[in-house]
């Protein structure tokens, strides 16, 4: 555990210091993610016919934040392996006895500070461009378990999507793709109750619906499909079941990699 | 061209992801838009249905993309897979090079506009979307051919300035793409912003398109927007070709990074 520490924090320290400070990675990775977003949020205001009802621009806040949770999983997270592999240095790594975990554990910190930049600049693009967001805290415990269950969900895809970037190799297209398709078909980024019958089943068969409905939910935003203490019920469940499998998976997918070798991985 | 080709159908999850694109950032719209507004209310704004806007910018987005996208990367692609010196020090010479990327994109981003214009504008309006979409393939093409210059210019102007960054490259693509204002029409936008935007060559093939589908478009404001396209697209060869020179004479000079 305390080696687990001492990569983790090296890690940490590695990671802000080269990608942050000195390639600069920060001001431009929020000024980049600035013009993305209002790339995509600038139109929605051409639907709004006079004042915005405030919870509408709640409803994209909140929308754009659990989108951005899932950039971070897939960016920082699981590609992170996917770098690792490019430069060459992944068997190092391994070879080194620190743990492949230690990774993720070390870009936590970091990403945790760039995740609330970000939130930052959504809410001031949704303010300035859809009108000020009203978020109400309606359900605190609802909220405090929507929020661990959505990091718990999201480390357990970083694995899960980690460990088939060892698996496979090469998967760019394949990362970028989910990474937008998972918010839009899960209800990540508009209500469940808003979509048609059976998304709404294939959403809550995945673990990734139950926080963002939580989330949505404790903000008084809008409802869940299902009985707001079963979904709490169910979130809390799933979510764990989820990270316990995909832990398996990830460390499957190492010990296969020490049998047959790392896989070659193209730029794109 | 032949290569690009290849490696586009022997990577299948490139072919599919390259043409579900569109879909789904236009899904990925129309969920926010209907989240907080109506569909109507888009209307009334725009002239024209939401979706039909929508898809059209989406095609121009990534016909755009696939070749600027092209261009930018492909001094990093190079250098990251150590062809670069071999490009630098082939007889065909960098420029040839850099002006022959465009081509087979062109091409693939025709392919595009069958797999994504099409169905949606035979649906939205029956036989007549079949000719409505070939215009907007057409024009696609001009607007990417005038996009080419500027985006090589810039492009390769930041290397030369600030070394292969590829985070100020992420930064530069949407920006140009908001300017060009795929999904946001730039009749709408605010004056400065629209002068701005009436710099990049692109923009104004783009106006042209989005005035076509909403039903504003004049045969003579269609030629003009045209003309001062493909006149700004020309006016920004020689910073394209000075761009070029200056980055392959710093890498003569410098060396190719490993």
């Amino acid at each position: 555990m305390r080696n687990l520490i001492k990569s983790a924090k090296a890690v940490l320290v590695a990671y802000f210091v080269g990608e942050l400070v000195r390639s600069k990675g920060l001001a431009y990775g929020l000024l980049s993610l600035a013009v993305w977003l209002s790339m995509f949020i600038v139109p929605a205001s051409l639907f709004i016919k006079g004042e915005t009802e405030s919870s509408l621009s709640a409803g994209v806040l909140i929308g754009s934040a659990i989108f951005l949770a899932y950039s971070t999983a897939t960016w920082d997270w699981a590609v992170l392996l996917r770098w690792l592999m490019q430069l060459g240095i992944l068997e190092y790594v391994i070879a080194s006895g620190s743990s492949i975990f230690s990774h993720y554990l070390g870009t936590v910190p970091v990403s945790i500070a760039w995740y609330s930049m970000a939130l930052a600049i959504a809410y001031t693009i949704v303010s300035v461009f859809l009108g000020p967001p009203k978020v109400v805290l309606v359900d605190p415990v609802a909220f405090v378990i929507g929020v661990v269950s959505l990091l718990i969900v999201l480390m357990a895809y970083s694995f899960m999507l980690g460990g088939t970037l060892l698996a496979a190799g090469t998967a760019g297209p394949i990362i970028e793709f989910i990474g937008w398709i998972l918010p839009i078909a899960t209800g990540g980024l508009t209500p469940l109750s808003i979509m048609p019958k059976p998304l709404q089943v294939v959403a809550y068969l995945t673990p990734f619906s139950y926080p963002a409905e939580l989330l949505r939910y404790s903000l008084g935003i809008s409802n869940p499909v299902l009985e707001p203490s079963l979904v709490v019920i169910l979130g809390a469940t799933y979510s764990t079941i989820f990270l316990g499998l995909s832990s398996i998976y990830l460390k499957h997918q190492v010990r296969r990699m020490l049998k047959e070798g790392v896989r070659s991985v193209a730029l794109f | 061209m032949l290569l690009v080709y290849a490696d586009f159908f022997r990577r299948k999850i490139v072919m599919i992801t390259y043409l579900a694109w569109p879909y789904m950032t236009t899904t990925f719209m129309l969920m926010i838009g209907y989240a907080v507004g109506s569909p109507q209310a888009f209307a009334e704004r725009v002239g024209v249905e939401p979706a039909l806007f929508l898809i059209v910018g989406s095609y121009l987005l990534f016909s755009s993309m696939s070749v600027v996208d092209d261009i930018m990367w492909r001094p990093i692609f190079d250098e990251s897979v150590g062809t670069l010196p071999y490009i630098i020090s082939s007889p065909a010479g960098v420029v040839l090079h850099y002006l022959s990327i465009p081509i087979p994109r062109f091409v693939l981003s025709l392919v595009l506009g069958l797999t994504t214009l099409f169905p949606v504008l035979v649906v939205l309006r029956g036989l007549s979307g079949v000719l409505i979409g070939l215009i907007v393939m057409f024009i696609s093409v001009v607007s990417v051919a005038t996009f080419v210059p500027l985006a090589t210019a810039l492009g390769l102007g930041l290397y030369v300035a600030g070394g292969e960054n590829w985070r100020a490259i992420n930064f530069l693509r949407p920006l140009l793409l908001i300017l060009v204002g795929v999904y946001y029409p730039r009749w709408l936008m605010s004056l400065p912003l629209y002068i701005v935007s009436s710099l990049i060559p692109p923009a104004h093939c783009v106006e042209v398109v989005q005035r076509i589908v909403v039903g504003l478009a004049e045969a003579s404001a269609i030629t003009v927007s045209l003309v001062l396209a493909l006149t700004l697209g020309l006016a920004y060869s020689p910073g394209m070709l000075r761009a070029t020179r200056a980055w392959e004479l710093r890498k003569l000079r410098e060396g190719v990074k490993t």
